[in-house]
């Protein structure tokens, strides 16, 4: 009986000291500048998961909600390109390298060590960013480039002058304290 | 008391064992989330028939759509390419996201029209439930024809006898990536008919699919069964196969049908030529679409 009490104390503590953090106010934007045209989109509703006591940290985008300014080229997008009923999310998956202590606000430069996947390609990928914790409320920026052909992702040789080989990426995320 | 002990060092160690990239997603997973589906059809026409989509929002939408003659006037008028030609040109553009309108003139006819199309329903994926697409459409036609003489009177004496009218209703969806059916079910109603045996009405169900075999190229079918007998002259259900061919902003669609009339009023009602002896013409469609969105604003 004890044991069983010792045991439950100890995975009640265990679990309460590894708080997990999930996106609040989250936005990916991408942004291609090609010859004749540019293309935008903006995701809003999606919510990244984040361990600070490990340091991973999961997003997982949904495709269709990425919003461009041309409804026509958000369809584009998904029929396409992005081919977003065959695959669709766009998933990293990775863990920050710095030991950082995230009961004290502050600033910090980042490395997140992982792997990105969209149109069903994974690729190991290393991205840079910041880390700022203020009030128990946790920042991540960052912004890093995919290259389309990398993913490929096709593009016929008619559209190479709208479309830019590399896609520029820019991630915000607020993360607050997960309560189930 | 040992068992629920037991169940709460279960319940807390599965949350601690919890911890890879996967279980961190899994823990905060939420319910799918009710998305609309996308491009049922391409346009907003498959060849003649209306489609239940509708233009996104804030697009404007440059229509040219051309019959050329019958395949049977044989080699001397080029099997129809020649002469008979049928243009419509029309404008039609969407502000929100359900209702679009548009404007058009037909050449063969002297017809003006304008529509008003209406999204009732979207179809979702699975999270939202809603299995098919349902559009309403209604428009109305004015021909300007002058001097068409029946036994010597000038048949159109006011404007209500130059207008005719239809209403539809669609029920689409979209089965996968490549397949997409829709039933319509259309009411025409002519003000003034030719003949006094004639009906003023004609109840129509069609049937419209589309099969995607290249991310931007499609075939496509369309049939509309005529279910009344309003005239005693021979007429025909329209039937059409296509070819669809998508371009960035530009939908080309290149078809053969029997129909030659453009607007629902002639195509639905007045199909004169048969598949059966050749009656049946080149066509294509043409879909300019411009976005007049601006940028996002972020």
């Amino acid at each position: 009986m004890k044991n069983i009490l010792a045991l439950v104390v100890l995975a009640v503590s265990l679990n309460g000291f590894s708080q997990i953090y999930i996106g609040e106010k989250c936005k990916i934007t991408f942004f291609s500048e090609a010859k004749l045209e540019n293309i935008d989109a903006v995701n809003t509703v999606t919510k990244p998961v984040f361990n600070p006591k490990t340091g991973d940290f999961v997003i997982k985008a949904q495709q269709i909600a990425f919003v461009f300014h041309s409804a026509l080229m958000q369809e584009h997008y998904n029929e396409n390109y992005i081919e977003s009923e065959k695959f669709p999310y766009a998933i990293f998956k990775g863990k920050v390298q710095e030991v950082i202590d995230y009961s004290k606000d502050g600033t910090h430069n980042v490395t997140m060590v992982g792997t990105l996947e969209t149109h069903g390609v994974e690729l190991p990928r290393t991205i840079t960013g910041t880390i700022s914790i203020k009030d128990a409320v946790i920042s991540l920026d960052s912004k890093f480039n995919i290259k389309v052909a990398d993913h490929k992702i096709k593009v016929p040789s008619l559209y190479a002058e709208k479309i830019a080989e590399t896609i520029q990426v820019t991630f915000h995320t607020d993360m607050i304290p997960f309560k189930k | 008391m040992k068992k629920i002990l037991f169940f709460i060092f279960i319940s807390s160690a599965a949350a601690f064992f919890a911890q890879s990239p996967d279980d961190l997603l899994n823990m905060v997973a939420d319910k799918p989330q009710k998305e609309y589906v996308a491009a049922t059809f391409k346009t907003t026409r498959l060849i003649n028939f209306h489609t239940v989509e509708v233009l996104s929002r804030r697009s404007l939408d440059f229509r040219i759509s051309h019959r050329f003659g019958d395949f049977n006037s044989g080699a001397y008028n080029a099997w129809g390419i020649d002469g008979g030609a049928n243009i419509r040109l029309s404008l039609e553009y969407c502000h929100g996201s359900r209702l679009m309108f548009g404007l058009g003139r037909t050449s063969g006819k002297k017809i003006a029209d304008g529509f008003l199309k209406y999204r009732l329903l979207k179809q979702t994926t699975k999270g939202g439930g809603m299995p098919v697409s349902i559009t309403l459409f209604s428009s109305v036609y004015h021909t300007f024809m002058q001097n068409v003489l029946i036994d010597g009177v000038n048949k159109y004496q006011s404007i209500p006898d130059r207008l005719s009218y239809c209403n539809q209703i669609m029920i689409g969806r979209k089965f996968n990536s490549r397949f997409s059916f829709q039933l319509t079910a259309a009411m025409v109603h002519v003000n003034l008919v030719d003949k006094i045996f004639d009906k003023n009405d004609c109840f129509v169900a069609g049937a419209v699919t589309r099969f995607k075999f290249t991310k931007r190229q499609a075939i496509t079918v369309e049939y509309g069964l005529r279910l009344n007998k309003y005239s005693k002259e021979k007429y025909y259900d329209s039937f059409g196969i296509g070819y669809d061919l998508e371009t960035g902003g530009h939908v080309f669609q290149i078809h053969l049908t029997n129909s030659f009339g453009l607007t629902e009023d002639q195509y639905f009602m007045y199909t004169n030529t048969s598949w059966d002896n050749w009656g049946i013409r080149l066509g294509f469609n043409i879909s300019r679409v411009f976005s007049l969105q601006g940028k996002n604003k972020e």
